[in-house]
C-alpha cells in the first residue's frame, strides 16, 4: 500500500512543471536577495543605486533566458501533445530474444519519431511499469542520419532493473526539460511490453547430491553413438567446461565444440527434480529486506542448479507457486522464468510440499521457523538445501577499516547499520542458528548453503 | 564505468566547471588580498592557493574517498601548523604578521577545498556557490569607483554569465555521465552554444534596458557626488558643505536631524591659535565654517540663507590666493557688531584631509594668506594659510558644564556677570531682531514655545534663560538619571502617524536623545521663542588635549559639531553650546601629534608669468603684478619684471616637486625668495613708493622656490572612467586576442599532427620503421577524411574501406605490418617491396578521390581530430 503510494506520487511528481533545480534556485536567489536587501540595502546605503542596476539587470536576463528556455521547451511538449498519435516509440531492451536478460543494468534503446528537441535542452524517457513503478531516465540525444528535426530521436541508457522478476511495461513519460532543467513538461504514451530478468552467476558452494533413483520408466537416458569408444553422451561446449573433453574430431569436421560427458554407473541417476520453496513465515520482515533476501534466494537457487547441470544431472525445476503464463518459454529458459515469477509465500506450510518421492531436492530459505525444518527432516522424504539469505546482507563488513576511508557505491551504509541494529536481524539469525543445529543431527539430509 | 570514461569525466568537470569557477572567483580574491593589503597578502599567490585546493578536493573526491575523514585531517594539520607559528619565538610584529597570514591563507585553502568537494559530489552545490559569487561581485563592484551602468552592466556580466553557465554544465556532466556512449564533440559544442545564446540575451538586455540605464545613471552620479557628497542644492554656499572630495567626512550631516548620524576620525586639519587666558592657559576658540539661518520644516534641516542681513562669515577660498598673499574682507568685522572685549587673534590652519578650498578659522575672521608647508611635513599637511581674526573676550571653546579648571569656571562666571547687565533688546534693530528670533509656528513649535516659557518662567535677563535651557538639558530626572543622553542613532519617530511627529519632536518629548544637532535646533528654536536672537553655526568643536603642545589643536572628523550662537548687544555673537557628553569628546583617544615647524618667513614672494627660461643657466625672467616684500604685500598696475637665479629654486606645483625643466614660458608663477641681500635691505619709512621699493631690490634674486599652478584638473571621474574604460579595453582586447590564438591553435592541430606523423615516416629509414610509422600517418589521414578506423579491426578496416576507396594495397601492407609486430620472421624483398611503394601511391590516390579543397577542408574539421584522439586505439 505504502508502496503503491509512493509510485503514484513519483509518477505524478512527473508532471510538475518546476523541477528541483528550479525550486532550490529559486529559493537561493530569494535567500541571497534578502540577505542583501537587509544588510546593503536603504536610502543612506552608498550601496543602494548599485544593487538597484545590478537587480534590475539580472532580473531581466535571468527572464530571457529562463523564460527563453521555458517557452521553446513548452512548444516541443506541445508539438509532442498535438502530434503523439503519429510518434512512433521503439523500445529495444537489451535482452536475449527481447524476452528475458540478466538482472542489474540492463541496456535500453529508445527512439521515436516527430519529435522537436529542446534547443541544448533534454528529451528524457521513463519506463513505466504496471505495479507502478519506474525507470529511467533515458536521455534521448542521438540524431540518427543526421541534424534535422523530425528524424528519428534516440537515447541508450542502462537501467538499474535488480529485481529478477517479470516485468510488464504500461507506458512512457517523456520529459522535456530546458537547457537549465528548472521546467520539465511530460507526457505519458501507453505502450505494452513484457520481459523478464533472471539471475547473474555467482559462486555457490559445491553441491553434493548422491545418486538417486529418478524416472527410470518414463524416460531412459538418450544416448547418441557418434564414435567409437565407451563415450556416450555430448554436449555443446560451455565455459567451465573440462577442455580436456572437447571433440576435436567434431570441431575438425563441422566447427562446432562439443564436450563428451564421461560415462556415468546409473544412467538412470542423471535427473533431479528440484522443488524450491519461497515460503517466508518470519512475519514483520521488512520488505525493503524482503526482496533483496528474495533475489538472493532465487540466485542461490539458479547458480546451484547450473551448477548441478554442469556436473551432468538434468534438473527439472518446480516452484511452490503458479507461473504466468503470458510469456511462452522455451523449456530450457524454464529455470529463469519460473524464478522470475516466485515470490515469498506466506501460507505454505511444509506438509504441503510434495512428498511422495518425486522429489529429490527441495530447496527453502532460512526464514522458514526451524521447527517446521524439523519436522521436514524428519520426515526424510528428500534432500534439503537451507539457504541463509541474511547472508544478502552479512556479506558486508561494517567496521571494515577501508569503509572510513572509502564509500562503498553499491550499497547504501546507512542501509547496512539499519539491518544490523534491526530486530528482524535477530530473529531471523536465531532461526538460522537453531537451523544450524538441526544440521548437525544425523537426521539431516542435504546442506545448508 | 571503465577507467579511461571516468578519466575523461575528470578531465571535462576540470575544465568546464572547475577552470571557469577559478576565474570567476579570482576578481573577489584580488579583492580580498586588497582588503589585507597590510598583511602583504599576494592576489597572486591567494588564488593560486584557493585554486589548488578546489582542483585537488575535486579530483580526490570525484573517487570514492570520503569527504569528512579528509576534510578533518586536513584542519587539524592546519590548526597545528598555525598554533606552531603563534608560540614560535618570532618577534612581535613578525608573528602577527606571519600568523595572520598563515590564517587567511588557511581560511581560503579550506574555503577552496570544501568548494572543490561542493562541484565534485553535490549536484546542487554551485547553485548556492553561484548566487553567493555573484552577490559578493555585486558589494566588491559598488566600491570600484564605476558610476556608469553600462560599465557597471558588462562588469558584472562574468559572475552572472557564471550562475548559468555552472547550471547548465554541472546538469549537462550530469546526464552525459550515465550515458554508455558520449559524443565529447557534441558536448563542447552544446557548452558553445549556450554561450553564445547567453552572450546574445545578455547583449539584449543591456539593449532593452538602456532608458532604464539612463534613470539609473543619475542615481550613481547622485551617489558619485554625494561620496563627495551632492546633496543637489545649487546655492554656491550649500555646496561647499557638500565639498570634500573623496572623503567620508561629510559637514553636511551636521546641518540636518537624521536618524543616525555616520563619523569617521580622520585628521581634517591641525591649528595653531595665539589665544590664552591669564597664566598661559590655552583658550581654543571653537572653528566657524557656517551661519545656517534658514529652516526648512519638512526636511528638518538648517540651510544657509543668501538673502539673510549682513553677514560676518568671510569665506575665501585659499586655494585661488597666491602664496603668501594676504585676502583681506574688513566688512565682517563690521557685521559681526562686536564693540567690547574685542581679541584678535593669529592662527596658522595646516590642512590634512580636508579640503583645502574650504576655509577654516575661529569668527571673526577677516584675513587669509597661504603659506608654504615644511618640506618635513609636506605628507602630512598639503596645504596652510595664516588667518587673522576678533574674537571675544567673552568667548570661549570651553562648554558650559564640562570643566574643571577653576580659571576657566572662573572665567564663565565672569562671563556670565557681564552678560547679565543685558536685559533686553530694545536697541537691536527690528529687521535685525526678528530675523535671528523668526520660528516656526504650530504644532511642535507651539510645544516647544510653551516648553521653554516654562524653563525660563524665572529667568530675567537673556543669559539666565539661556542657562536655564542649558540647565534643562543637564538635569536628571526623578530617579536620578539624566533626562538627555547623546547618541549618534537617535532613531526615526515610532509611530509617523501621531501628528507633529517629527524627528525635533521625537527628540524633545519623546526620547531625549540625539546627537549635536538636535540640541542646537531644540536650543534655537527655544530660545527664538524667548526672544533672544539665536543662529545655528556647524564648524568643529576644538578640545586641548594635552599640554605638549599648548596653543596647538588637532581636528579629526569626529569633532564636527553644529551648536548655537546668541547674541548680546556690544558684545556681539558668542557661542553657547548646549551638547551634552562633551566629557567623551574631552577624553577622546585621538591622539596629540607634533605640530609643524612653521615655514622661514621669505622676504620676497612674487606672482606672475614667465617671459623667459634659461635651462642651463637656470635663470628666469617674472614679470610680476602681486609682490610681498618684507610682509609688505603690493598690487601692481603694470607688471614689473625680474631676473632672477633659480639655481636653487625647487619647482612645486600644487604637491608635487618637478623640475626646471617642466617650466614652460607663460607659466604663471610664485616665486619666493629668502635672498640675504633683501633681508638686509631697510624700508625707509613710509615715504617710499612701492615702485622704489622694488627698484632698490638686487639684481637677479635669488629664489629658492617656484610654485606653478597646479595643470587644469580633469575631471576625475572622467579620469577614472578612462581608465576603467582603457582596462576593460585592453581585457577584452586580450580575451579576444586568447580566444582567436585559442581558435587558431584547435583549427591547426590536425595540420600539425598530420606534419608530426608524417615527418616520422620520413624519418626512418629502414623498411619495418617506416611500415610502422606508416600504419597510424594513414589511418589519421582517413580519419580526417571522414573514414575512421571505428571498431573494425585493421584488416577488415584496410579490406572493406580502404583499398575500395582509394584502389591501394593497403591490405597487403597490413599483413606485412602485423607480421613485423607477431612474427619474428625477416621481411622478404616482396614485402620490403610492399612498405617502400604503398605510400607514393596511396598519396597519389588519395589526391585523385579527394581534391586539395576537400582534404583542406577536412583536416580543419576539429572534431574529427577530437575522434580520432579519443577513440586512439593503436596499440
Amino acid at each position: 500500500m505504502k508502496r503503491t503510494l509512493v509510485n503514484s506520487l513519483l509518477f505524478l511528481v512527473q508532471f510538475v512543471p518546476l523541477k528541483r533545480n528550479g525550486f532550490i534556485f529559486l529559493v537561493f536567489t530569494l535567500l541571497v536577495s534578502l540577505f542583501l536587501r537587509n544588510e546593503y540595502y536603504g536610502e543612506e546605503s552608498q550601496f543602494t543605486p548599485f544593487l538597484l542596476t545590478f537587480a534590475w539587470l539580472i532580473g531581466v536576463f535571468a527572464g530571457l533566458v529562463i523564460g527563453f528556455g521555458l517557452l521553446y521547451t513548452l512548444f516541443c511538449w506541445a508539438y509532442l501533445a498535438i502530434k503523439s498519435r503519429k510518434v512512433s516509440i521503439d523500445l529495444s531492451i537489451g535482452l536475449e530474444d527481447g524476452q528475458k536478460g540478466v538482472a542489474g543494468l540492463v541496456p535500453v534503446k529508445l527512439s521515436l519519431s516527430r519529435v522537436i528537441m529542446p534547443i541544448i535542452g533534454y528529451l528524457k524517457a521513463w519506463v513505466v511499469f504496471e505495479d507502478g513503478s519506474m525507470v529511467g531516465p533515458v536521455v534521448i540525444h542521438k540524431f540518427s542520419g543526421g541534424w534535422k528535426d523530425l528524424l528519428f530521436k534516440e537515447g541508450e541508457a542502462s537501467l538499474h532493473l535488480t529485481k529478477r522478476a517479470q516485468y510488464n511495461v504500461k507506458g512512457y513519460i517523456f520529459s522535456f526539460e530546458d537547457y537549465l532543467q528548472f521546467f520539465r513538461f511530460s507526457y505519458f504514451k501507453k505502450f505494452k511490453k513484457a520481459f523478464y530478468l533472471y539471475s547473474q552467476k555467482r559462486d555457490v558452494p559445491p553441491t553434493d547430491i548422491p545418486p538417486s533413483k529418478a524416472r527410470e520408466e518414463l524416460e531412459k537416458v538418450k544416448t547418441s553413438k557418434r564414435v567409437e569408444g565407451d563415450f556416450l553422451n555430448y554436449k555443446d561446449f560451455e565455459s567451465g567446461d573440462d577442455v580436456r573433453r572437447i571433440v576435436w574430431k567434431i570441431f575438425a569436421k563441422n566447427k562446432e565444440l562439443v564436450v563428451r560427458i564421461p560415462e556415468i554407473i546409473n544412467p538412470y541417476a542423471s535427473h533431479l527434480h528440484l522443488y524450491a520453496s519461497f515460503q517466508n513465515s518470519l512475519l514483520g520482515v521488512d520488505r525493503k529486506y524482503e526482496s533483496g533476501m528474495l533475489d538472493y534466494y532465487k540466485d542461490i537457487i539458479y547458480n546451484t542448479c547450473i551448477q548441478i547441470e554442469k556436473s551432468g544431472r538434468k534438473v527439472e525445476f518446480s516452484i511452490d507457486q503458479t507461473v504466468d503464463d503470458s510469456l511462452i518459454v522455451d523449456k530450457k529458459d524454464q529455470l529463469a522464468y519460473f524464478l522470475s515469477c516466485a515470490k515469498w509465500k506466506k501460507d505454505q506450510l511444509v506438509d504441503q510440499f510434495p512428498s511422495n518421492g518425486s522429489v529429490s531436492v527441495v530447496c527453502v530459505s532460512s526464514l522458514v521457523p526451524s521447527e517446521e525444518l524439523e519436522e521436514l527432516i524428519n520426515k526424510r522424504s528428500a534432500i534439503l538445501f537451507i539457504i541463509r539469505v541474511s547472508n544478502y546482507l552479512d556479506q558486508q563488513n561494517l567496521f571494515n577499516w577501508t569503509n572510513m576511508i572509502l564509500r562503498n557505491e553499491n550499497q547504501s551504509e546507512l542501509g547496512k547499520l539499519r539491518w544490523v541494529l534491526s530486530r528482524q536481524r535477530r530473529r531471523i539469525k536465531q532461526n538460522e542458528r537453531k537451523i544450524a543445529e538441526l544440521v548437525e543431527t544425523d537426521l539431516f539430509q542435504g546442506q545448508l548453503i | 564505468m571503465t577507467i579511461k570514461k571516468k578519466g575523461k569525466n575528470l578531465f571535462l568537470g576540470l575544465i568546464l566547471l572547475v577552470l571557469p569557477t577559478l576565474l570567476v572567483t579570482f576578481p573577489l580574491l584580488d579583492y580580498v588580498s586588497e582588503h589585507y593589503s597590510l598583511l602583504f597578502i599576494n592576489a597572486s599567490f591567494v588564488a593560486g592557493l584557493f585554486g589548488s585546493a578546489m582542483i585537488i578536493a575535486f579530483v580526490l573526491h570525484s573517487t570514492r574517498l570520503r569527504f569528512f575523514i579528509v576534510f578533518g585531517a586536513l584542519l587539524v594539520l592546519l590548526y597545528w601548523v598555525y598554533q606552531s607559528i603563534v608560540f614560535f619565538p618570532f618577534s612581535e610584529f613578525d608573528s602577527y604578521y606571519i600568523a595572520n597570514r598563515f590564517r587567511i591563507n588557511a581560511v581560503l585553502f579550506a574555503i577552496g577545498w570544501f568548494s572543490g568537494f561542493g562541484i565534485a559530489r553535490w549536484r546542487y552545490f554551485l547553485v548556492f556557490f553561484s548566487l553567493i559569487v555573484l552577490a559578493a561581485s555585486a558589494i566588491a563592484l559598488s566600491s570600484v569607483g564605476v558610476y556608469d551602468a553600462n560599465q557597471l552592466a558588462w562588469l558584472i556580466a562574468p559572475p552572472v554569465f557564471y550562475m548559468f553557465y555552472a547550471l547548465f554544465a554541472k546538469e549537462l556532466l550530469n546526464v552525459i555521465r550515465h550515458q554508455t556512449r558520449i559524443n565529447y564533440g557534441k558536448v563542447l559544442i552544446r557548452i558553445g552554444m549556450f554561450c553564445a545564446i547567453l552572450f546574445l540575451l545578455f547583449w539584449a538586455t543591456t539593449q532593452l534596458l538602456q532608458t532604464k540605464f539612463s534613470e539609473l545613471n543619475e542615481a550613481l552620479q547622485a551617489q558619485n557626488d554625494g561620496e563627495g557628497e551632492g546633496g543637489g542644492d545649487s546655492d554656491d554656499d550649500d555646496s561647499m558643505l557638500n565639498q570634500n572630495g573623496e572623503n567620508r567626512f561629510q559637514l553636511k550631516d551636521y546641518t540636518e536631524l537624521r536618524p543616525r548620524l555616520r563619523q569617521s576620525e580622520e585628521l581634517l586639519f591641525t591649528a595653531y591659535m595665539d589665544n590664552f587666558l591669564e597664566n598661559e592657559v590655552p583658550n581654543p576658540q571653537y572653528i566657524t565654517l557656517y551661519h545656517l539661518n534658514q529652516y526648512n520644516e519638512v526636511l528638518e534641516r538648517f540651510e544657509v540663507d543668501p538673502e539673510g542681513p549682513a553677514d560676518d562669515l568671510f569665506l575665501p577660498d585659499p586655494t585661488q590666493i597666491p602664496q603668501y598673499y594676504v585676502q583681506v574682507n574688513l566688512d565682517v568685522l563690521e557685521n559681526d557688531r562686536m564693540e567690547k572685549f574685542i581679541n584678535p587673534i593669529q592662527s596658522t590652519i595646516y590642512i590634512n584631509k580636508l579640503d583645502p578650498s574650504v576655509f577654516v578659522a575661529p569668527s571673526t575672521a577677516y584675513s587669509c594668506q597661504p603659506i608654504s608647508v615644511e618640506a618635513a611635513f609636506r605628507d602630512q599637511y598639503k596645504f596652510a594659510y595664516n588667518v587673522e581674526s576678533e574674537v571675544s573676550g567673552l568667548n570661549s571653546a570651553y562648554f558650559v558644564y564640562n570643566t574643571r579648571e577653576p580659571s576657566i569656571q572662573q572665567f564663565q562666571e565672569e562671563r556670565f556677570r557681564i552678560l547679565r547687565e543685558i536685559k533686553d533688546y530694545t536697541d537691536v534693530p527690528e529687521d535685525y531682531f526678528s530675523y535671528y528670533t523668526k520660528t516656526p509656528t504650530g504644532g511642535t513649535f507651539d510645544q516647544i514655545n510653551d516648553l521653554s516659557a516654562q524653563l525660563t518662567k524665572d529667568a530675567k535677563t537673556p543669559i539666565d534663560k539661556v542657562l536655564a535651557i542649558r540647565d534643562y538639558f543637564l538635569s536628571r530626572d526623578e530617579n536620578g538619571e539624566a533626562r538627555f543622553v547623546y547618541t549618534l542613532t537617535p532613531g526615526s519617530p515610532t509611530d509617523p502617524n501621531i501628528p507633529d511627529a517629527s524627528l525635533l519632536h521625537n527628540f524633545l518629548f519623546n526620547t531625549q536623545k540625539g546627537y549635536c544637532t538636535y540640541f542646537a535646533a531644540s536650543s534655537l528654536f527655544m530660545l527664538r521663542s524667548q526672544g533672544i536672537p539665536t543662529r545655528m553655526v556647524v564648524g568643529f568643536m576644538t578640545i586641548n588635549r594635552s599640554h605638549n603642545n599648548p596653543g596647538w589643536y588637532w581636528f579629526y572628523a569626529d569633532q564636527a559639531h553644529a551648536w548655537t550662537q546668541v547674541y548680546f548687544p556690544e558684545y556681539g555673537w558668542l557661542d553657547f553650546d548646549m551638547t551634552i557628553s562633551n566629557e567623551d569628546a574631552a577624553e577622546t583617544s585621538q591622539p596629540d601629534r607634533t605640530p609643524p615647524l612653521p615655514p622661514v618667513e621669505p622676504q620676497f614672494v612674487a606672482k606672475g608669468v614667465i617671459q623667459r627660461l634659461d635651462t642651463t643657466t637656470k635663470e628666469l625672467v617674472l614679470d610680476a603684478d602681486l609682490l610681498v616684500i618684507k610682509k609688505t604685500s603690493m598690487s601692481l598696475e603694470e607688471p614689473y619684471t625680474f631676473e632672477m637665479d633659480a639655481s636653487n629654486a625647487k619647482v612645486i606645483a600644487e604637491f608635487d616637486t618637478l623640475s626646471f625643466k617642466d617650466l614652460k614660458i607663460g607659466d604663471t608663477a610664485v616665486v619666493t625668495s629668502f635672498d640675504l641681500r633683501i633681508q638686509r635691505m631697510r624700508k625707509k619709512g613710509s615715504s617710499e613708493s612701492d615702485l622704489e621699493l622694488i627698484n632698490r631690490l638686487p639684481d637677479n634674486i635669488q629664489v629658492q622656490e617656484i610654485l606653478i599652478d597646479p595643470v587644469e584638473e580633469e575631471d576625475p571621474l572622467a579620469e577614472e572612467e578612462e581608465s576603467i574604460q582603457e582596462a576593460v579595453n585592453t581585457g577584452v582586447y586580450y580575451t579576444l586576442m586568447i580566444l582567436g590564438l585559442f581558435v587558431l591553435a584547435l583549427l591547426s592541430a590536425p595540420f600539425i599532427h598530420y606534419s608530426l606523423l608524417k615527418s616520422r615516416f620520413k624519418g626512418k629509414k629502414e623498411a619495418k620503421g617506416r611500415a610502422i610509422a606508416v600504419y597510424p600517418l594513414v589511418q589519421f589521414i582517413m580519419n580526417q577524411m571522414g573514414y575512421g578506423r571505428g571498431p573494425m579491426t585493421p584488416t577488415v578496416y584496410a579490406e572493406n574501406t580502404v583499398d575500395p576507396l582509394l584502389g591501394t594495397n593497403f591490405t597487403e601492407l597490413m599483413k606485412v605490418y602485423l607480421k613485423i609486430k607477431y612474427s619474428k620472421e625477416e621481411l622478404s624483398s616482396q614485402d620490403e617491396d610492399v612498405i617502400n611503394n604503398f605510400y607514393p601511391s596511396f598519396e597519389e590516390n588519395l589526391k585523385a578521390v579527394f581534391p586539395t579543397g576537400t582534404r583542406f577542408w577536412n583536416f580543419l574539421k576539429v572534431n574529427r581530430w577530437f575522434n580520432y584522439l579519443i577513440n586512439l586505439n593503436i596499440s
